[in-house]
């Protein structure tokens, strides 16, 4: 039986994603009068308003919350497992190794013939960019070599990815590689819901319950062996649930960086720094945040709609300078 | 001092004798003056044409491009070819537009504005630079016959048609298609909402407007881009469940010229549906 962690933070935190989901239901290009829209879905009859909240809003916010979801969750696990603070999808090259088998899948053909291509792809890049990265650095890495092979790993999956975008077939596909690695939930249908559901369930599944053993990694990898925890057998678990959570978000969603490093640090200290406590509101926080940017995006007046990943960037890149300037002060 | 001048003098004259004189090795850069010099030269005057204008899918003039040598707009191969004068357009890098012409090499550039006005006196223009103005002259009277605006329908009563891309993107104002649309007798929503250029369109706008006719237009083979699966979205489906959606081949307005009278003929008949 799982503690539930702190049921006050995680009580708040889904009034919150509750609240910000009915808005992100209220916010689009076109003002949308509510009571018409909603007896619009749920009578036979066709109607704008009804399908503009059923099929266009609708499975926009609840991809973002599934795939924010998954990387907060992802960002959590990662730290903890790795015990590494600077630990997170986008910093470990998972995010662009996704992305690389999204692209990969999207743009040669794979995807036309079998619908499961793009997660798959996804998932698959995604785990083999984790390992690579994880097998680079080491099993007891500093957090500074951990990075360096992200870096390593992220820049030679972009770099397979410029590739592609070189030799890309169509000129539109050259256009989406470019709006894509931007990251965006823009035209989301019940589709892509389906598409990501399932690695998305399985991940979680094989994350649940993993708790306790997290907990005692943090006493060191020796002492959490010795009381039991089988090492190498949570960290496979842990890292193809990663690749299947991680891989599955970002082949529909593109690349949206820094929620899973954002979201664990600003939750850490509510939960008492105890890291089984911290996975369910790291999913809770990751989806809040990322349907609060998408709402932002759809908020702000400009003709061009700004990708959300754009914006969780923008958020992200100097809460990651904050994070090493914090780093360096604890360490001197 | 008298006989430098006298030089500068003949130089600038000879220089304007040959400009007035019809090229004889025409090299095109870009698709839209491929096509434009294709029509309009006669074969012996051109020298290359872009690799693009062999393409079946965008290029008007496939069959008659894979006659000449084609080049991928590239410094050396351009020399190599020793052309007389080099058609350029908007979009060609300005780094070898100046190298060009640093050579000594003649460039002339397209506008390839969009409005039907804009097109014919381009035509004209070229014509005119190709030693060639009677058959510019005839094929603007032939596009302008093939155009002709045959309904007298107020801008109120004309059906709405948008064009629908990839990723959602839209032509509204000033734009080929729209033009296109307008010559046909039909409104553009995008452009009445105040969108202008190839921009993309909210789809949450496209539902709301619920166009009498989606157009759509590929460019290239149908390819494996997500982008074309876009218009395949539950959503824009549902609304266009009982409306008719027409496909304008990209090769017909891809381009300021001739064609676009093929587009135009292709939407005009496309209002029997709408009916």
């Amino acid at each position: 039986m799982i503690i539930l962690p702190q049921q006050r933070l995680i009580f708040i935190l889904c009034l919150l994603l509750a609240v910000t989901a009915l808005l992100s239901l209220l916010t689009g290009s076109t003002s949308l009068p509510l009571y018409e829209a909603l007896q619009q879905s749920f009578s036979e009859a066709e109607g704008v308003y009804g399908i503009i909240l059923t099929e266009l809003r609708l499975p926009r916010t609840l991809v973002a919350m599934l795939a924010g979801a998954s990387l907060g969750v992802s960002g959590a696990v990662m730290q903890s497992l790795l015990r590494n603070p600077l630990a997170s999808p986008g910093l470990v090259g998972s995010a662009s190794g996704a992305a690389l088998g999204a692209v990969t899948a999207l743009y040669f053909g794979l995807s036309a013939n079998f619908s499961l291509a793009l997660p798959l792809g996804g998932i698959g890049g995604a785990l083999l960019a984790t390992l690579t990265a994880y097998l680079l650095a080491g099993r007891e890495a500093s957090p500074l070599t951990l990075i360096l092979a992200g870096v390593a790993v992220n820049a030679f999956a972009l770099a397979l990815v410029s590739l592609l975008l070189n030799l890309a077939p169509s000129p539109y596909a050259v256009q989406e590689i470019a709006l894509w690695m931007l990251g965006s939930l823009a035209n989301i249908s019940r589709n892509e819901l389906w598409v990501m559901l399932p690695g998305t369930l399985i991940g979680w599944l094989l994350i649940w319950r993993q708790g306790h053993d997290l907990d005692l990694l943090t006493l060191g990898e020796e002492t959490a062996g010795s009381m039991g925890v089988e090492l190498a057998k949570l960290r496979w678990r842990l890292f193809i649930a990663i690749g299947l959570i991680v891989g599955s978000a970002i082949s529909v969603t593109g690349s949206i960086g820094f929620i899973g490093l954002m979201i664990p640090h600003i939750l850490r200290p509510l939960v008492g720094y105890q890291p089984s406590r911290l996975l369910i509101p790291s999913a809770l926080g990751g989806a809040l945040l990322l349907l609060l940017a998408d709402i932002g995006v759809r908020t702000i007046p400009l003709d061009t709609e700004i990708k959300v990943g754009v914006i969780t960037s923008l958020l992200g890149a100097p809460f990651f300078l904050w994070l090493i300037l914090k780093q360096r002060r604890s360490g001197t | 001092m008298g006989v430098k001048r006298l030089t500068t003098l003949l130089l600038a004259l000879f220089s304007l004798a040959t400009a007035a004189a019809p090229p004889q090795r025409v090299v095109s850069l870009n698709l839209c003056s491929d096509q434009l010099l294709l029509m309009l030269a006669s074969p012996e005057q051109v020298a290359s044409v872009s690799h693009l204008a062999v393409e079946e899918s965008s290029s008007f003039v496939a069959r008659q491009a894979a006659a000449y040598p084609l080049n991928h707009a590239r410094l050396e191969e351009i020399i190599r070819l020793q052309p007389d004068l080099v058609i350029t357009v908007p979009y060609t890098n300005p780094r070898l537009v100046s190298s060009l012409q640093q050579l000594g090499f003649e460039t002339y550039q397209l506008a390839l504005g969009s409005q039907l006005p804009e097109i014919t006196s381009e035509i004209a223009r070229l014509a005119n630079r190709l030693g060639q103005p009677a058959k510019g002259a005839a094929i603007i009277e032939r596009m302008q016959k093939q155009i002709k605006d045959e309904d007298e329908q107020t801008l109120a009563e004309r059906p709405t048609a948008l064009l629908y891309q990839p990723r959602g993107y839209t032509s509204a104002a000033g734009t080929l298609q729209d033009e296109a649309m307008k010559l046909a007798g039909w409104r553009n929503p995008a452009t009445e909402a105040g969108f202008s250029g190839y921009t993309a369109a909210p789809l949450e706008q496209v539902i709301e407007w619920q166009p009498q006719l989606l157009i759509i237009s590929n460019y290239g083979e149908p390819g494996e881009s997500r982008a074309e699966q876009l218009i395949h979205h539950p959503a824009l489906k549902r609304v266009m469940k009982n409306r008719p959606s027409l496909e304008i081949p990209y090769k017909y307005w891809i381009c300021p010229g001739p064609m676009l009278a093929e587009a135009v003929s292709l939407l005009r008949s496309a209002h029997e549906e709408v009916r």
